[in-house]
């Protein structure tokens, strides 16, 4: 193997010009300075040439494309200030390697290891040429060319131009244009943005997208971890031949391209998998469409953004019809992404997320063999490159040699999860496979889910059992004959035998049977939970009756409902409870302890029981109106207890404690069971045991399975975590509500047991139709346990709203099918129609129950719950569960508990939590919005969570939503001003604020004020006062009327301080805040908030709001200031620093300036940049004839008018000449003209002053290298921008990449959450370690 | 009322009702019925027509039988 460099002379064709940079070239740079190559990773082109000549021949060939092509030889130059141009100065450098010698086995390895070596190294634009190149020999005739280039210089359709020029230049060397018309792109790019064409396409796009905006993607993970990884996932898949060939035809009647049949099927993918049709989304268009941009290499493409506005019910024609027609339209007012992503981002509102999450590239073929002279073959030897500039993009390209389609997704590791992906790509050509078939198909009528798949994802437990008929109280009487004396029931000091109990019903059957019970016949059990209602309800059925069990707690509106509504026949009760029951009622009512019964026989009455006759009917409360009657029936319910058992493995040994009451339906399952297999259980004798009676039944009465409803499973098991007396049981079952996963550690940890059930169901569906079975310590990764899969004679599917199965991983509906449903609603046949319906999925006429729960199915099939579909809301364009935000609020500590809403106070939509803290506990709602901050997508936190006292409660006792306070920023009563000076000051800031209801201890900030405020009304301060020097600061420590009087009348050193104390007190190291220019450090405070009670903080104030206008003006005398204090506060002791904007070059200058005075942790850097151009040194500004003549003038006029001459003459005066030619020039270039308002502190003169000061001062700075730990965060948009953004790692080898917050601007990031955890995150791991509060040993960081 | 939104009433061998969007086939062993209309409609419909809520088998066993010895299915 041999390795040289070739190289031709440079070559000067365009000359050596510099040109600027298009808006996608400095997004491009941008995302370099802040060390991020993945967004746009390098273009690389690897062909092999078979038969094309010999290396020499390649090699000159591959220099003739160098020359046509200024991307090949572009070098850059950043010049003072930032500025960037870029010039073809640069020569290809060719690397040449032989690998004929290597064996041929080991030679793809070889060549595999050589193309990641060629691609790995990073350009480094400033010094490198933007693309190298590469020859291998593999033969006498046979090579690979590889080109490697900086995506600031190529896209990836420059590559097919690049394989078809090569092509070209080995044939002849026939076309000699040199292709730098790609050089002016940006001179053109900036005429077009001043242009009118430029205002059209803005309106366009402001149109477009002012409704709601819903984001397509494919649903993320759930419990997102903490940072940003900028992690990415590839799939790679193929459409095979027969597919292209069908797509081919399919896009050819309907008179489509196949890319506009593929980009379709994307979105269809989206909306099916995200269950929105009103959608946007991306797609990648090769920007060579005007004449003369053929052939260019270059970053020319462009990305079209689509809203399409698809729906189920459409045909895919018709749908593909309309995301031609939304791209065409897009093309025609095409604009730069990052222009228009920043002008769409105006306001707070619209920063949730990205612009466009999702994106869909197709490319041409590369090394088209028609293209190819005759006798050579082109191989691509690479396979589809995969882009990174959005959270999921697909990229699909023709491969002409095989009439396939290859394809990848890739996609953000933090999202999305590979198995997502891979199943995704298969539904993508699920959906081409359909569409292929037959285009007039509807979106809503593509199934994605394989018929063998739905069948694996519904199924029940495996039970190969056979269920037989016999009804459940023939089961229980059974073990009467088997067993007579063994203990049935527990109860108290009870204890009756499974033949006592079998003969007390008996007895009472006949009774029932002469008092009117037969088939169909319902009886109310009007008995607490009890021995007796179980031999009652046992009498009812063996009567053949149907029972209603009646809770005497509950309200007397309730029963009486229910025994009217059920048109109830005969009443069991209890002598003291008769008047409970209305005198009206048209039923025959038996006093169990009133009732002689000896007559009666001891044996059943000869009845048979039909499969589908009643065996009960469970009211149940619906969230809304009056309690629904679910009619059950005997064969339905017998196969569920026999399967229920099976599963449960319940035997004669179970002894089981159920604690579920007899109001619920599983409450019966969990008597029925464990009698029916010959067991006994230990009933409760209060409606509530303590966790400590319980535990102690369970030992009692050797207990070995418990059933306990999970909220009351957590009380159990933090007594058991306490107390440790929890006993080992076979089983613990609970289900009734969601389960988080702290609450199942929790159970799994204190609660020993061989299995724990999660259970679930609806009356509906039968008591407990599913169930998630595992052993104690499982883990999950929902937000609550699975709810597993179905029992018995079921089955469970995840349906859209078109009733078409859901893929894994895709919220739906919950429908439970099979015979394990319940008859329907008694006296509610629409209802039931409604509830029950066709099961599709059926041959048998079966029914599917409508559960309205929102659930996903997971890898191996069992269900998640996610939430109630009713609470599900839409905010901005996402669809958020409520559920997801409520269990989020609920796993943290002290939430007793918690509900989440979507309100509408003032039109404004927003989430709020309402939260009920624990007994004794306070609740601190921005440590909670912090806690769950790194759990949630930002925006799924709340916008506002509320303590109470405790959740409204309606008479149904369920939550009363409605009586849900509005969230309020409380204005508390004005208290009048008791001294001169506090009425003086408080008509100052009644005529600042606009408010007249201002009272002495009223927060400044609370009622709205900000800095503009607060420097107006220290400038009518000092009018007032002009003795006493009051700061800015100074009404930042003192925001109240009453505290910033008291702090004139003190006078003394404390005014004129810079500092601001933004917390005062905390065990953690202090964070100090350093401020950007013309902004205050208030911007800090809601980060400060969010970083909760521990972090104490200290803001300083602008030197440009201090008024100290003193032209010793040096970065170092500015941040001279802060060190003193820093110093003093902090000398050896950890501290945080965080610079946003220009603070963060006063942050850096101060960690320099304190060195190992202080133990800094950890400087946060946001979007900082280098200052603006104008100014640089060494920038000449150019002028147009006679201009520079015409500004001198002007500047001339205006100082003659201005009332800040003087500090207008001191700060020119102070100019060099260039420095003046560059005032000059940035004045020109201000399109308001010279402001004269000055000298107040909040007028526009001052702020252009301080601007230009800032210039003079930031010209002279040089920065310095220091080891300091530095960690960076940059907002998306100033990345559109193309802001100067500051390379830590230049400066400092503790420097790290900068991390991108997304959907969010230069102004914004400060407040934006995502940041905000980010931030959070990064002080934790500063601070690790460290003990909060005590002076940890300093560890020295020096430069060696 | 949208074209694409109209449902008709359906009847199982079971004589149960349900409603079954018009244009999909009905799933096996459903019928369907005269009826057609939006969903409402159909459900307002459903709670006029269905009088025996028991499912049609049993219904005609326990009509046809007097006494308790019913034939077990």
């Amino acid at each position: 193997m041999t390795n040289n460099i070739a190289q031709l002379p440079d070559v000067d064709h365009a000359g050596t010009r510099s040109y600027p940079l298009t808006l996608a070239q400095k997004r491009i740079w941008s995302l370099g300075q802040i060390g991020n190559r993945s967004v746009f990773p390098t273009q690389l082109l690897a062909l092999r040439w078979q038969g094309a000549g010999k290396a020499t021949e390649l090699i000159a060939a591959l220099h003739r494309v160098a020359d046509l092509h200024p991307a090949l030889r572009m070098r850059f130059q950043r010049f003072a200030g930032g500025r960037v141009e870029q010039a073809a100065t640069g020569a290809l450098e060719v690397q040449r390697t032989d690998l004929a010698t290597v064996a041929a086995e080991a030679r793809d390895a070889a060549l595999c290891d050589l193309l990641d070596g060629f691609a790995a190294p990073a350009f480094d634009l400033e010094t490198d040429a933007s693309a190298r190149g590469l020859v291998v020999r593999l033969g006498d005739d046979d090579h690979i060319i590889g080109i490697a280039l900086h995506p600031i210089v190529c896209d990836p359709a420059s590559l097919n131009v690049l394989a078809r020029d090569l092509s070209t230049a080995l044939a002849s060397a026939s076309d000699n244009t040199i292709k730098d018309a790609v050089l002016s792109r940006a001179t053109a790019e900036q005429q077009w943005l001043r242009s009118p064409a430029y205002d059209d396409a803005l309106a366009y796009w402001q149109a477009t997208f002012t409704e709601e905006r819903s984001c397509a993607s494919l649903p993320v993970r759930s419990n997102l971890g903490g940072g940003a990884t900028g992690l990415r996932r590839q799939h790679r898949f193929v459409i095979d031949a027969g597919l292209k060939l069908r797509i081919a035809t399919l896009a050819a009647t309907a008179g489509l391209s196949e890319p506009v049949v593929l980009l379709t099927a994307f979105n269809v993918l989206l909306a099916r998998y995200g269950g929105q049709f009103t959608l946007r989304s991306g797609a990648v268009r090769d920007g060579r469409s005007e004449p003369g941009d053929a052939g260019l290499v270059g970053r020319l493409e462009d990305i079209v953004p689509l809203r399409l506005d698809l729906s189920p019910a459409m045909t895919f024609v018709a749908a593909a019809r309309h995301v031609r027609d939304r791209y065409d339209e897009g093309e025609r007012h095409r604009l730069p992404i990052e222009r228009l992503a920043q002008e769409l981002w105006r306001d707070d509102q619209d920063m949730r997320g990205t612009f466009i999450a999702s994106l869909f590239e197709h490319r041409g073929t590369l090394a088209d063999p028609s293209a190819t002279p005759a006798g050579i073959q082109i191989t691509s030897v690479l396979p589809l490159a995969s882009r990174g500039d959005a959270d999921l993009v697909l990229t699909t390209a023709t491969d002409a040699a095989g009439g396939i389609i290859d394809a990848v997704i890739d996609a953000s590791g933090e999202l999305y999860d590979g198995a997502l992906l891979a199943r995704a790509a298969g539904h993508f050509v699920r959906i081409l496979k359909a569409v292929a078939a037959d285009g007039d198909i509807r979106l809503r009528d593509i199934a994605l889910v394989e018929a063998a798949e739905l069948d694996r994802l519904s199924a029940p437990y495996d039970d190969d059992a056979i269920d037989d008929d016999r009804p459940v109280h023939q089961w229980i009487a059974a073990h009467a004959i088997r067993t007579p004396d063994k203990t049935a029931i527990i109860h108290a000091d009870q204890s009756w035998t499974h033949g006592e109990l079998d003969q007390r019903a008996n007895r009472l059957a006949h009774r029932l049977l002469s008092a009117g019970t037969g088939p169909e016949v319902c009886v109310a059990v009007l008995v607490k939970r009890s021995p007796e209602a179980i031999a009652t309800i046992l009498a009812v059925l063996k009567a053949g009756g149907a029972y209603i069990p009646v809770e005497p707690d509950q309200p007397p509106a309730r029963n009486h409902h229910i025994f009217r509504d059920a048109g109830v026949k005969v009443i069991v009760t209890h002598s003291w409870l008769r008047d409970r029951i209305p005198t009206d009622i048209d039923a025959v009512i038996l006093e169990l302890d009133r009732l002689d019964l000896s007559a009666e026989p001891l044996t059943p009455p000869a009845i048979s029981i039909h499969h589908d006759q009643l065996a009960y009917v469970m009211y149940t409360s619906g969230s809304t109106g009056l309690p629904k009657g679910v009619a059950v029936e005997h064969g339905p319910l017998t196969h569920h207890c026999q399967s229920t058992a099976r599963i449960y493995e319940m035997s004669e040994d179970s002894r089981e404690l159920p604690f579920l009451p007899f109001s619920s339906d599983g409450g019966h399952e969990r008597w029925m069971v464990p009698l029916m297999v010959g067991g006994s259980i230990i009933l409760p004798d209060q409606a509530l045991w303590t966790p400590e009676e319980t535990l102690a039944a369970m030992r009692t009465h050797d207990a070995n399975n418990a059933s306990i409803p999970t909220t009351y499973m957590q009380q159990l098991a933090e007594w058991a975590d306490i107390s440790g007396e929890a006993p080992p049981l076979r089983l613990y079952s609970f289900g009734g509500e969601g389960l988080a996963q702290t609450t199942f550690d929790l159970l799994t940890r204190s609660l020993p047991a061989k299995w724990l059930i999660n259970g679930y169901g609806p009356t509906e569906t039968i008591m407990t139709p599913m169930v998630w079975k595992v052993r104690p310590g499982t883990r999950f990764e929902g937000t609550y346990a699975p709810i597993g899969r179905a029992v018995g004679r079921r089955r469970v599917y995840v349906l859209d709203p078109d009733m078409n199965p859901c893929p894994i991983g895709v919220t739906g509906e919950l429908y439970l099918g099979g015979e394990g449903v319940a008859r329907g609603y008694v006296g509610r046949p629409d209802t039931t129609a409604d509830r029950f319906v066709p099961d599709p999925f059926a041959a048998d006429g079966g029914r599917l129950y409508r559960s309205g729960d929102l659930t996903r199915w997971r890898e191996d099939g069992a269900v998640e719950f996610v939430g109630r579909v009713d609470h599900q809301v839409k905010l901005r364009g996402f669809r958020i569960e409520l559920g997801e935000i409520e269990a989020a609020l609920v796993e943290q500590p002290g939430v007793g508990e918690c509900v989440a809403l979507l309100r509408n106070d003032d039109g404004q939509p927003s989430l709020v939590a309402y939260v009920v803290p624990q007994a004794g506990i306070t609740l601190d709602p921005n440590e909670l919005r912090r806690a769950i901050g790194g759990k949630l997508p930002d925006y799924m936190i709340p916008s506002a969570i509320v303590p109470l006292e405790r959740l409204p409660i309606n008479p149904n006792s369920k939550l009363d939503r409605a009586a849900l306070p509005a969230p309020v920023r409380r204005m508390t009563e004005a208290v009048p001003p008791a001294t001169d000076l506090e009425a003086e000051i408080i008509e100052i800031w009644r005529d600042v604020l606009g408010i007249i209801a201002i009272g002495v201890t009223h927060d400044f900030f609370e009622i709205g004020g900000h800095s503009l405020a607060a420097i107006r009304i220290l400038t009518r301060l000092r009018r007032l006062r002009p003795q006493v020097r009051t700061t800015i600061a100074d009404l930042f420590n003192n925001p109240t009327v009453r505290s910033l009087a008291a702090r004139v009348e003190k006078g003394g050193d404390a005014i004129g301080s810079q500092v601001i104390t933004l917390r005062a007190s905390g065990s953690k190291p202090m964070l100090y805040c350093f401020p950007g220019l013309l902004v205050s450090t208030r911007e800090y405070v809601r980060l400060v908030e969010f970083l909760g009670p521990e972090q104490p903080a200290t803001g300083f104030i602008c030197y440009s709001l201090s008024e100290e206008k003193t032209r010793d003006g040096s970065v170092e005398a500015i941040t001279g200031r802060y060190v003193e204090h820093i110093r003093r506060e902090s000398r050896g002791r950890p501290c945080i620093f965080l610079g946003w904007s220009w603070g963060g070059l006063l942050a850096y200058q101060a960690a320099r300036m304190l060195g190992n005075d202080i133990d800094l942790r950890l400087v946060g850097m946001i979007d900082v940049c280098e200052i603006g151009s104008e100014f640089a040194l060494g920038a000449v500004p150019q002028f147009g004839p006679g201009e520079r003549d015409a500004l001198q003038a002007q500047v001339s006029e205006w100082l003659g008018r201005t009332r800040m001459r003087s500090e207008w003459d001191r700060l020119l005066g102070s100019m060099d000449a260039l420095t003046y030619e560059q005032f000059l020039r940035f004045i020109g270039n201000e399109e308001e003209e010279l402001p004269t308002d000055g000298p107040d502190i909040s007028s526009r003169e001052h702020t252009f002053w301080i601007l230009i000061d800032n210039a003079l001062i930031f010209r002279q700075h040089r920065m310095l290298p220091h080891d300091c730990p530095i960690h960076s965060w940059t907002a998306e948009d100033s990345l559109h921008r193309g802001l100067n953004l500051i390379d830590w790692r230049q400066y400092s080898r503790f420097a790290n990449p900068a991390e991108i917050i997304a959907g969010t601007t230069h102004l914004h990031v400060i407040g934006s959450s995502a940041f905000h955890s980010r931030f959070a995150h990064r002080v934790d791991e500063a601070i690790a370690g460290l003990g909060h509060g005590s002076a940890a040993p300093i560890q020295r960081r020096t430069r060696s | 009322m949208d074209n694409d939104d109209v449902w008709q009433v359906v009847r199982n061998n079971e004589g149960r009702y349900s409603v079954w969007r018009q244009g999909r086939p009905v799933p096996r062993q459903w019928f369907f019925t005269p009826y057609t209309g939006s969903r409402s409609a159909c459900l307002a419909h459903i709670e006029i027509i269905w009088r025996d809520p028991r499912p049609s088998g049993w219904g005609r066993v326990m009509d046809g039988a007097t006494g308790a010895d019913q034939p077990q299915r």
